[in-house]
């Protein structure tokens, strides 16, 4: 990415004719190369003494050749690009708070509509593995009658319930107990981690926490070699919050009706 | 021969966030990415450049998108100019509207960058 920025910052037309101006006025002919000896800005073909390096931090976007007085343009190339650079980085992270503030706003829509439990997992787990690239997302919430930790799962045949959960004897079990989220990037390597399959790469898991006492965990996991960051985590707690407020309504709305 | 996309808005941050969005059409095939900030400038672009899709606002100033993709298919005849209208959540009557007068096909506002991606690979036939 970083070594196209040359080629985009002259094909802007405000840029191009700057240096254009900045050959007229220095009484300067010079060419610009890109690192791999494209020539991205002509001027006149004749053979040139010296090479000005153009860089942005440590990175060679290519050379600004010509006589000792046209240094001044590959510096001015160098900070425009600098300049690029820096509004790409913006626009990424921009981009990634944008899609996240939608994905919490899609999927506070759709859980406010819910009135069930079982509506509320079903749309968590379906928006979950909709908007991101992880491969499974389990809620795991605390059977009050039993006090067991139930995990559910979403197959062909809708919602299902998958197995008990032993306290203290996996990942899930110590992050509904402590209250704390945990990330769990190679998880194989994990003595807490159950594996049920040998696929798991990394996994998260929140708890779901309502007026400070934990009804339940979200697990979401990934079979790819990509690890989770304090981001995801961030993204995920503040879900599990809405989930279980919405968890506590639909108690509530279970209690009145009966 | 080299693609070309349009993206039409007012909002300064939504056409940095489509640039951004469509970043891997530009880096990984070649694809030219064109912005305008109203239907005006839209217009001249358009016609100067001919572009191969066009994502279109629909509430923008001094010339609205319904206006711009009713010039675009009905007057300047421009069939294979693909139109995808933006529009804000709720507006039903827009929908309609675009579909209309030639949009090809609408999407809602905060769009997905994934489906934008997704959308304009598939229109490009660059799968």
């Amino acid at each position: 990415m970083v070594k196209k920025v040359l080629k985009k910052v002259l094909n802007q037309p405000e840029v191009y004719s700057i240096v254009e101006n900045l050959s007229i006025s220095l009484q300067e002919s010079f060419q610009i190369i890109d690192i791999n000896n494209v020539v991205v800005f002509p001027g006149v073909e004749q053979e040139f003494c010296d090479s000005h390096p153009i860089y942005v931090t440590d990175i060679l976007l290519g050379w600004v050749m010509g006589s000792a007085k046209v240094a001044v343009v590959a510096q001015i190339i160098s900070y425009i690009a600098s300049l690029e650079l820096q509004k790409k980085d913006l626009a990424n992270e921009t981009l990634a708070k944008y899609e996240e503030v939608n994905f919490i706003y899609e999927i506070s829509n759709q859980i406010a509509s819910c009135q069930t439990i079982s509506e509320i997992t079903l749309v968590l787990i379906e928006q979950i593995k909709k908007n991101l690239t992880v491969n499974d997302v389990k809620v795991v919430l605390l059977n009050k009658t039993t006090g067991k930790l139930e995990e559910m799962s979403l197959d062909s045949d809708g919602l299902t319930l998958i197995s008990t959960i032993e306290p203290s004897t996996e990942i899930a079990a110590n992050v509904f107990h402590s209250g704390q989220a945990e990330i769990i990037n190679n998880a194989n390597f994990d003595e807490r981690y159950v594996s049920k399959t040998t696929t798991v790469h990394s996994l998260i898991c929140t708890p779901l926490i309502i007026h400070n006492h934990t009804i339940g965990v979200i697990k979401i996991y990934s079979e790819e070699n990509e690890e989770f960051t304090s981001q995801h985590l961030k993204l995920f707690t503040s879900l599990s919050s809405q989930a279980a407020a919405a968890i506590q309504t639909s108690h509530y709305y279970e209690k009145l009706k009966s | 021969m080299n693609r070309k996309v349009l993206i039409v808005d007012d909002e300064v941050n939504i056409l940095i966030l489509m640039e951004q969005a469509l970043e891997k059409l530009e880096e990984e095939h070649k694809v030219t990415l064109l912005k305008a900030k109203n239907g005006l400038e839209a217009l001249k672009i358009i016609k100067k450049e001919n572009p191969d899709l066009i994502f279109l606002d629909v509430m923008m100033p001094e010339m609205n998108g319904l206006e711009v993709c009713k010039i675009v298919k009905q007057d300047l005849q421009m069939h294979k100019t693909y139109i995808i209208m933006l529009t804000a959540k709720g507006q039903e009557l827009d929908k309609q509207t675009g579909l209309a007068v030639g949009a090809d096909c609408y999407m809602t506002k905060p769009f997905r960058p994934k489906e934008v991606l997704a959308k304009s690979t598939e229109v490009l036939n660059l799968i």
